[in-house]
């Protein structure tokens, strides 16, 4: 469990030092916003499915709550495209 | 003869408290609400936004989000000891989730102090009501986390979940990293994206 625990922290890490640093490396702005909403993306779902543990609970629950995180990052990517 | 292989469906569960979930579910729908009208609005002028952006201290901000994904992180290990009966280890746990919520308190507030102290309020401009609005809000998300966290430290040293009943505290490391879920786009939505 510890294992995949650090992988999945080191990576949520990594992702959000890439995040920092993408409005420097990325000038299109099309470009960022992509890769924000990527990286926002992949850390909350391993939030969402490992951290909060609703990769095994209930599909209504795990289900409503990556639908909240789709649902506003779609919504936020319709507003900055 | 022939042998009959019984295989065990894992069981899903809600972890923690249904009535909690309710309650995550619920700052979500607000959160998210909170969120989109920031998008609507920074639609109208990004201008406005895109200026006000560039005075935030992106690099403070990833340093809290680090502090709250470990909180995060020392959440999980915490209820993972506790329902390994390995107490003392839970304990530790969640005095590090504790402390990560200090750190990300005391870092806000020297933020919050900066822009209040060039003159900054919530009647600046749009910008500047979205962004200590919406990050006050969630500061103050933090603190209940913490409130939460503290409690469910007090009653393991109680001895109450001695008996291997861990929904009090899995009820109490889902509202912490339903926080840590708000800031993840939080961070990048008003930090970052231009």
């Amino acid at each position: 469990m510890k294992t995949g625990f650090y992988i999945q922290w080191g990576l949520l890490t990594a992702l959000t030092l890439i995040a920092l640093m993408a409005p420097r490396w990325l000038e299109v702005e099309h470009y960022l916003l992509a890769g924000l909403a990527i990286t926002t993306l992949t850390k909350g779902q391993i939030i969402i499915d490992q951290f909060m543990g609703l990769k095994r609970a209930p599909n209504w629950l795990r289900w409503t709550v990556t639908g909240w995180l789709w649902l506003v990052l779609g919504t936020l990517g319709l507003c900055f495209y | 003869m022939t042998t009959l292989t019984l295989q065990a469906t894992p069981q899903k569960s809600i972890p923690g408290d249904l009535a909690m979930w309710f309650f995550i579910l619920a700052e979500l729908l607000v959160f998210g609400v909170l969120f989109i009208c920031y998008g609507i609005t920074r639609f109208a002028d990004p201008a406005l936004f895109n200026a006000g952006q560039t005075h935030l201290h992106a690099g403070q901000a990833a340093w809290n989000t680090l502090f709250l994904i470990t909180g995060s992180g020392t959440a999980v290990l915490a209820a993972h000891a506790i329902a390994r009966l390995q107490y003392r280890q839970g304990s530790i746990f969640l005095v590090a989730t504790f402390a990560s919520g200090v750190l990300f308190v005391v870092n806000k507030l020297m933020e919050f102090a900066s822009y209040l102290g060039q003159g900054y309020t919530l009647s600046t401009d749009n910008f500047w009501m979205f962004y200590l609005f919406l990050t006050f809000f969630h500061f103050l998300h933090v603190i209940l986390g913490m409130v939460i966290i503290a409690a469910v430290w007090i009653k393991l040293q109680q001895g109450h979940y001695r008996n291997g009943q861990t929904a009090g505290v899995e009820t109490a490391t889902s509202y912490w990293h339903m926080v840590d879920l708000v800031w993840i786009v939080l961070f990048p939505l008003v930090y970052l994206i231009r």
